[in-house]
């Protein structure tokens, strides 16, 4: 069940709301509370149901690692084996079940191409694992470093499982998370929330439905026809993307922390307007919030962090963003993608020990284009596009130019530009795709971040009307054959 | 405070939803394209004309609609129940039904352009969001589609459920109330049934632009319009219809423009199904100077001497 269908908001999201109270009030909060994991289960298995045992028994199984974790469980039934050697197979079975599912026909297909012959697998990735394995990984991890308070598999099995955050982030924290699910008056009506969380999910419906997918049409246009691309068309598509996966991604975790509310969770914001980064740590800190953080605590600091050698920290940084890449997909892409950001963290780290300064603006302008740039290997279906849809941005023999500007310019020496239909090549596109570039910039850079806006926006006639409007074209903005594009990893 | 935004909000926005999708569905004519009433008028036709008896039919597509006028005829009923951008899958559907509810024509026409049997229709925008086919019908050609293996006349994973969504109606609604359509439709629709079924879609007095076959270099039918294009004419047969095929003039840029080879083997194509179900094919694909053309691809002053051709070609069998 999506977000952004019918199905979800009309039916599901009511039903599930209105009955949770209902429950809260009339029975009580531990009963609205296992009617909530249901109906999350219910959520996560219409899909596909094959996928519900994996997670279920993904649950069990870490909930009573965790306990054995726990030191006076350890003192007492597991006296002859250490703690470390818990952990290591309490992460060792999260990873092997991750990698099974999304990394064996990566593997297979390797090992194929220097010469194995093995058959690949065809396996169907279950929804969200790599976020509730990451979830729970480090659950595991901060027990076995004794920082959490057992709350009862109820609590555990909702922080993983809750619905809203549940297929695509943000990758809540048991310590953000848990207190909150065992507070009972988390239970009563809030109005207060509800009004705060229908005012995000409404945003983050927009940005789904009527920005996101309006890209979507143009970027995926531009990479299926990868291989004719004039430089206009590739800088399009390029953009596109970039603009696709942010109001896809963003929007996303607006609805999530939306539907979070209505039950009085408050969920970690996952994104502060990433593309006014004036650099690439900056914009880490504003793209993905919740993985990032992740990555931090449970990889980079692990490996080391900053307390080792300049020359290990560069490496550190490194291996964090291969993993980052590896975690997103099963593809040397990705891994590039990862590698392409380790790297540029580094040069932005060797950077800020030189005495100087560069021009914000000028700052911005490669960060924005590094990030725009780097998203093509993330986005690419192989190597072969990627490089493509690349060396077409930047080959000035691909200029195509319309006819009014071509007759002013066709004279410079050297130049072999060609006139014609500037997006001619790109399925879905027209000039009606310029003015969505400019429109994603403007919405990018001009505007305060949607959690601001929430928190700020008076709840007045205007914002009655504003958000009703707005809420009126999404929904009627809804497409029956649109996914988040995060689903995929 | 609170309490009024969240009321307000929701019985704005899902009030308006059901308001919106209400009209989208059922108000059709108020903001559809000029297509929508030219299919009402064969809708009508089809379903409440009982015991009519026609002289002549035509089922095809737009170049057929423009090329022949069926009131040039000097006796007998015709009507033309040709709709622009179909195929013989809607043709097919046409026949059934007009076979269900009305007496079996005399002689029946066919007309369809090379470009449209080689699967570029119009079936999702206007045969879907015009309602124009049963549900039971559209189950019936996706499921054929998928029995034909055919997955690029329809496209993958779309489905004629999906067009319950508003989403697909959403543009044409705000283009058509900006323009005021309804009144273009209501004058389109008398216009239609007065003319029995004929409508001139370029008026201009000369056309040499291109035609959409001159980008084509080969001609290769889609599978599943192949299909349908032989149940129509089973059809046809079974019920002991006298059956013609005529092929609507190209202009003479877009015929010059056209490969040889294209039109040979739209010929020979024609020639063969033809053949096949012993229908009469009436001619060749040919061409008619520019200024004989509305536009690219319809016929505008050469239509009088079209509809002669077309009339000669059914006598002459008679």
């Amino acid at each position: 069940m999506l977000f952004n269908s019918y199905l979800f908001i009309l039916l599901f999201l009511p039903v599930t709301f209105i009955s949770y109270f209902l429950l809260s009030k009339f029975k009580n909060a531990k009963f609205a509370q296992y009617f909530l994991i249901s109906a999350s289960f219910f959520f996560y298995g219409y899909w596909n149901t094959a996928y519900l045992p994996i997670i279920i028994i993904s649950i069990i199984f870490n909930y009573y690692f965790g306990k054995i974790l726990s030191k006076n469980e350890m003192n007492n039934i597991f006296l002859i084996f250490s703690k470390k050697y818990f952990l290591l197979v309490g992460l060792f079975v999260n990873i092997l079940l991750l990698a099974f599912f999304k990394y064996t026909d990566f593997f297979i297909e390797n090992i194929n191409l220097i010469g194995g012959s093995m058959n690949q697998l065809n396996l169907l990735l279950p929804l969200a694992i790599s976020f509730f394995t990451f979830q729970q990984i480090a659950y595991l991890v901060d027990k076995y470093n004794s920082k959490i308070q057992d709350k009862g598999f109820a609590n555990y099995t909702l922080f993983i499982s809750f619905f809203p955050q549940l297929i695509a982030g943000p990758i809540v924290h048991h310590s953000e998370m848990m207190p909150q699910f065992a507070n009972p008056n988390n239970s009563v009506l809030n109005y207060k929330n509800i009004a705060s969380g229908l005012f995000i999910f409404t945003i983050g419906l927009v940005k789904k439905v009527i920005i996101a997918d309006s890209f979507a049409n143009y970027a995926n246009g531009g990479f299926e026809a990868a291989a004719n691309l004039n430089l206009i068309e590739a800088w399009m598509t390029s953009l596109s993307y970039t603009f696709q996966l942010y109001f896809d991604f963003s929007g996303y975790a607006d609805m999530a922390i939306g539907i979070a509310l209505l039950f009085n969770i408050k969920l970690p914001i996952n994104f502060n307007s990433p593309y006014k980064a004036i650099n690439i740590q900056e914009f880490w800190r504003r793209w993905h919030m919740t993985l990032s953080r992740f990555m931090r605590d449970y990889i980079y600091i692990p490996l080391g962090g900053n307390r080792s050698s300049e020359i290990r920290i560069c490496i550190n940084i490194l291996i964090t963003f291969l993993i980052g890449g590896l975690w997103h997909g099963a593809g040397w892409t990705f891994l590039f993608w990862g590698l392409l950001h380790g790297s540029a963290l580094v040069v932005n780290r060797i950077w800020h020990t030189l005495p100087f300064r560069m021009w914000k603006w000028l700052s911005w302008f490669i960060t924005f284009n590094f990030v725009n740039i780097a998203w093509i290997f993330f986005r690419a279906p192989n190597w072969n596009d990627a490089t493509l849809v690349l060396s077409s941005m930047f080959r000035l023999e691909n200029l195509v130019l319309p006819r009014f500007i071509f007759k002013y310019i066709n004279s410079f020496e050297g130049l072999t530009i060609r006139s014609g239909g500037i997006l001619a090549n790109m399925h879905h596109a027209s000039s009606l795709e310029t003015v969505w570039i400019v429109v994603g910039f403007a919405l990018v850079l001009g505007f305060k971040n949607s959690n601001h806006q929430m928190v700020h926006t008076k709840r007045n006639a205007i914002s009655y009307i504003y958000i009703g409007l707005l809420l009126f074209f999404a929904l009627i903005s809804i497409n029956a054959k649109s996914e988040f594009l995060y689903f995929n990893f | 405070m609170q309490k009024k935004f969240i009321l307000y909000t929701l019985a704005t926005s899902i009030g308006a939803l059901l308001i919106f999708s209400y009209i989208v569905q059922n108000f059709k004519m108020l903001y559809m394209n000029r297509e929508y009433p030219m299919m009402v008028h064969i809708k009508k036709f089809l379903n409440s004309n009982h015991n009519l008896n026609t002289d002549i039919i035509l089922i095809g597509d737009s170049r057929a609609k423009a090329g022949w006028i069926p009131n040039n005829a000097v006796s007998g009923k015709n009507v033309s129940l040709t709709i622009s951008g179909s195929t013989p899958i809607e043709g097919y559907y046409i026949l059934k039904n007009l076979i269900l509810n009305n007496n079996i024509p005399d002689n029946l026409i066919l007309s369809y352009s090379p470009y449209l049997i080689a699967g570029h229709s119009s079936y999702w925008t206007s045969t879907v969001k015009f309602d124009f086919l049963k549900s039971e019908e559209y189950i019936e050609i996706e499921a054929q589609a998928q029995i034909l293996n055919d997955h690029s006349t329809l496209g993958e994973g779309i489905t004629y459920t999906d067009y319950y969504y508003p989403v697909h109606y959403r543009n044409n609604f705000l283009k058509g109330i900006s323009k005021l359509r309804w009144r273009q439709n209501k004058k389109i629709l008398d216009h239609i049934e007065l003319s029995n079924g004929h409508y001139f879609y370029g008026k201009e007095d000369f056309a040499d632009w291109l035609n959409d076959e001159a980008s084509l270099r080969l001609f290769k039918p889609s599978i599943l319009i192949n299909y349908y294009f032989d149940e129509l004419l089973k059809l046809a047969k079974k019920k002991e219809i006298r059956t013609y095929f005529y092929t609507m003039p190209f202009n003479e840029a877009s015929y010059i423009a056209s490969t040889e080879v294209f039109k040979v083997e739209f010929n020979k194509y024609i020639e063969n199904k033809t053949k096949k179900f012993n229908v009469h094919n009436c001619n060749h694909l040919y061409w008619l100077p520019n200024y004989d053309f509305g536009d690219a691809s319809h016929l505008y002053k050469g239509a009088k001497n079209v509809t002669k051709d077309v009339f000669r070609c059914v006598s002459q069998k008679r």
